[in-house]
C-alpha cells in the first residue's frame, strides 16, 4: 500500500510497535469430520480472540452490503400503514364530507397563488411606470397575510364542525393534517427552487456513495475474515500464538481483494438470474405455442399441460439446486481468491472444480452450521423465553385483557427487562462468535477438498 | 523512540476527540440557532428544510473530510493537534496515506464504535495503547511531550465556552419557538 511521502520532522522510531513478518507454513490436512471442524473452530476462536474484531467487522458490514429481509418487512409494514391511512382518509371523507372542504381549500389555495401572481405582475408593471400609489403597494404586500388569515378562518370553521363523538379524535387529526399541509405549501412557496435541486443532488450522491461504500466494506470484511482465519490457523500449526500475527497485515491484504470479491459475489448470481429469466420465458413460450398447436384436441391439451407442469417443477428444483451449488462455489472461490490471489472468474471456476463430487458434504456442513447457530441462539434467548412461558402459564386462565394487565407486577417487568437486555447483548456477541466459527468451518472444508484434489492430481 | 514522544493515553485521546466533537458541533448549533428564531410556522418549516439541505447534510460530509484530510495532511485533526497528538503509520512512522486515513477514520473506527465503544476502551488495556481501529489500520497515536501542556486545556475551554454561548442563545430563543408552535396549533 502506498504511503504518504510527507513525514513529520521530529517523529521518533518507536520501539513499542514491532512488526513480525509472518512465515507461512504448509497447512495440515485433516479428514472430513463435522465434529472435528467445530472443535477446531471453537479452539481457533479461543486461541485467537482478535479474530472476533474481524467478526465484528463482518457482522456490521455484511448486514449493510446485503439486501436485508428486515427492510422488506419494514416496507411491508409501512405500505400497510399507508394503505390503512388512505382507507381512513377515504372513510372520513365519505362520512363527514371532508373531501368538499379539502376541495374548497385547494381552490382557495389556487386562488391565493393566482392573486399573489396577479399582484406581483401588477406591482412590476406599476413600478416600471413609477406612478404606483403607496397605499396600493401596502395593500399588495399585505395581500398574502390577508389570504393566510382567510385560510386560517376556513380551518377554524373545520374545528367547529359538528362531528360525531367516536370520530372526534380522527377528525382532529385530519384537521391538523390539513392545517399542516397548508402550512407546508406556504413554506414551500417561500423556498427557492435551487434548494430542491441541491437536495436532490445530495440524495443522489449519498445513494451512490452509500451503495459503493457498503459493497466495498462488505467485500473487505469478507476477505479480512478469510485471511484472518488462515493466519490464525497457520500460527497454530507453526506453534506460535495470537500475538505472532497482526490484524493490520490481514486488513491490508484484504484491500487487494476487494474488487475481485465484489465481482465474485455479484456475477454468479447475475448469471443465475439471467438463466432463470430465460427459463421462465422458455416455459411461457412453450406453454403458449403448445396451446395454439393443440387448440382443438382436449386430450392432447391435458397431456401437454402435464408435461409443461412437470417441466416447471423440474426447472424450479434445478434452479434451487443450482443456487445452492453457486453459493458453495462462491464460498470456496472466495478462499481460492484470497489465498492464491486469483481474480473473480478463475476463483469461481476453481470453486466449481473443488465442489465437483463433494456437493453433499458441503450441503451437510451448511445444515450443521445453521443448526449450530439455531441451537446457540436458542440457548441465548432461553431466559427470556422462560420468563414469557412462566407468565403465560401463571395467567393461563385469565379471560380478559384488563385482568392480564393487572397481573403484570414489578417483578415480572424486572425479569422481562433484565432477560431482554441479556438476550440483546448476548445474541450480539454470539452472532460475532458464530460468524467466525461458520467461516472457520468453511475454511476446514476448503482445506480438505483442496488436499483431496491435490492427492488426486498426484 | 526519541524521548519527546510516547504513546498517547486513553485520557489524552478522549480529550482530543472531545475537542474535535465540540469544534464540529458548532456548525450544528448554528443551525439550531437559525431554527429557533423562526417567526411563524411556515418560516419554521422553511428554515428546517433549508438547514437540513444547506447545513446538516453538508456537515456530515464536512466531518468525513475533516477527519480524513487532516489526518492525511497534518497527521492529526485540529483537536489532536491542540493536544499534541499525531497519528502515524506504525510500520513506516509516517503520516497516513489518504486511503489509509479514510480506512482508519471511516471503516476501522466504525468497528470500534459499533462494538459499544469496546474498540476505543481497548486503548486502556493494550500495551501499545492501540484501539481496535489502530490495530486494523496499523497506526499509533503518539504524544509530543515537548508541546505546551496548557494549549489543549485552554483551547478546549474556549471551544466549550463557544458551545455554551450558542446553547444559551438557543435555550433563550426556545420559548419563542414554542410560542410559534402553540400559536400554530391554536390557530
Amino acid at each position: 500500500m502506498k504511503q504518504s511521502t510527507k513525514s513529520p520532522q521530529s517523529l521518533p522510531t518507536p520501539d513499542f510497535n514491532q512488526l513480525n513478518d509472518y512465515q507461512a507454513v504448509p497447512t495440515t490436512i485433516i479428514n472430513w469430520n463435522l465434529i472435528t471442524f467445530f472443535k477446531k473452530s471453537i479452539l481457533l476462536v479461543k486461541n485467537h480472540p482478535k479474530l472476533l474484531i474481524l467478526g465484528v467487522a463482518l457482522t456490521i458490514f455484511s448486514a449493510s452490503g446485503a439486501p436485508s429481509n428486515q427492510s422488506n418487512f419494514q416496507n411491508l409494514i409501512k405500505n400497510g400503514t399507508e394503505k390503512t391511512q388512505q382507507e381512513m382518509d377515504q372513510k372520513n371523507q365519505q362520512e363527514f364530507g371532508l373531501d368538499e372542504i379539502n376541495l374548497d381549500l385547494e381552490k382557495l389555495d389556487e386562488g391565493l397563488v393566482n392573486r399573489i401572481s396577479t399582484a406581483t405582475e401588477s406591482q412590476k408593471s406599476d413600478s416600471e411606470q413609477a406612478n404606483l400609489d403607496i397605499s396600493t403597494i401596502t395593500n399588495l404586500f399585505n395581500l398574502e397575510q390577508n389570504l393566510m388569515n382567510e385560510e386560517s378562518q376556513n380551518l377554524d370553521s373545520l374545528d367547529s364542525l359538528n362531528l360525531l363523538d367516536p370520530a372526534q379524535a380522527q377528525s382532529s387529526l385530519t384537521t391538523l393534517f390539513l392545517k399542516f399541509t397548508t402550512t407546508l405549501k406556504i413554506a414551500n412557496r417561500r423556498l427557492p427552487g435551487w434548494v430542491y435541486s441541491f437536495f436532490g443532488l445530495e440524495i443522489l450522491l449519498a445513494l451512490i456513495l452509500g451503495i459503493s461504500f457498503s459493497f466495498i466494506v462488505s467485500a473487505w470484511a469478507q476477505a479480512a475474515v478469510i485471511g484472518g482465519i488462515r493466519q490464525a490457523d497457520l500460527a497454530d500449526q507453526a506453534g506460535k500464538n495470537a500475538s505472532d500475527w497482526q490484524l493490520v497485515k490481514v486488513s491490508q491484504k484484504a484491500f487487494t481483494h476487494i474488487k475481485a470479491v465484489i465481482w465474485l459475489n455479484i456475477f454468479p448470481w447475475l448469471k443465475l438470474a439471467i438463466q432463470f429469466i430465460g427459463l421462465l420465458i422458455a416455459i411461457v413460450l412453450a406453454t403458449g405455442s403448445s396451446s395454439l398447436i393443440v387448440n382443438n384436441n382436449p386430450n392432447i391439451r391435458i397431456v401437454v399441460s402435464i408435461i409443461v407442469g412437470i417441466g416447471i417443477v423440474i426447472s424450479v428444483i434445478w434452479f434451487a439446486l443450482r443456487a445452492i451449488k453457486t453459493l458453495f462455489a462462491i464460498v470456496l472461490g472466495q478462499r481460492q481468491l484470497v489465498f492464491n490471489n486469483l481474480k473473480a472468474k478463475p476463483a469461481f471456476e476453481q470453486g466449481w472444480l473443488l465442489l465437483k463430487g463433494n456437493y453433499w458434504k458441503m450441503y451437510w456442513l451448511l445444515i450443521a452450521n445453521s443448526f449450530f447457530n439455531l441451537l446457540i441462539n436458542l440457548i441465548v434467548i432461553a431466559p427470556i423465553m422462560a420468563v414469557v412461558i412462566g407468565f403465560v402459564a401463571k395467567n393461563w386462565e385469565t379471560n380478559t385483557l384488563a385482568q392480564l394487565g393487572q397481573n403484570i407486577n414489578i417483578g415480572w417487568i424486572i425479569a422481562a427487562a433484565s432477560t431482554a437486555l441479556f438476550a440483546t447483548v448476548a445474541s450480539t456477541f454470539v452472532k460475532v462468535v458464530l460468524q467466525i466459527i461458520s467461516n472457520a468451518n468453511w475454511h476446514w472444508a476448503y482445506q480438505v477438498l483442496t488436499a483431496k484434489r491435490n492427492q488426486y492430481e498426484k | 523512540m526519541k524521548n519527546n514522544h510516547r504513546p498517547a493515553t486513553f485520557g489524552e485521546r478522549l480529550l482530543a476527540a472531545l475537542t474535535d466533537h465540540f469544534i464540529l458541533s458548532l456548525i450544528n448549533l448554528l443551525g439550531y440557532l437559525y431554527l429557533v428564531n423562526a417567526s411563524d410556522m411556515p418560516d419554521l418549516l422553511q428554515r428546517l428544510f433549508s438547514a437540513l439541505v444547506l447545513l446538516f447534510i453538508p456537515a456530515i460530509a464536512f466531518k468525513i473530510f475533516y477527519d480524513v484530510w487532516f489526518v492525511n495532511q497534518f497527521g492529526a485533526t485540529p483537536g489532536k493537534q491542540l493536544w499534541g497528538l499525531t497519528v502515524i503509520n506504525a510500520d513506516q512512522k509516517q503520516f497516513l496515506s489518504l486511503k489509509m486515513a479514510a480506512f482508519r477514520e471511516l471503516i476501522a473506527k466504525s468497528i470500534s464504535r459499533f462494538s459499544l465503544g469496546l474498540g476505543f476502551f481497548w486503548i486502556i488495556f493494550d500495551k501499545n495503547n492501540q484501539g481496535w481501529h489502530d490495530q486494523l489500520a496499523g497506526t499509533n497515536v503518539i504524544k509530543n511531550t515537548t508541546k505546551s501542556a496548557i494549549l489543549g486545556p485552554i483551547s478546549l475551554l474556549i471551544i466549550l465556552s463557544l458551545n455554551g454561548l450558542l446553547w444559551f442563545s438557543i435555550i433563550s430563543s426556545t420559548p419563542n419557538l414554542l410560542q410559534v408552535i402553540m400559536d400554530w396549533i391554536a390557530a
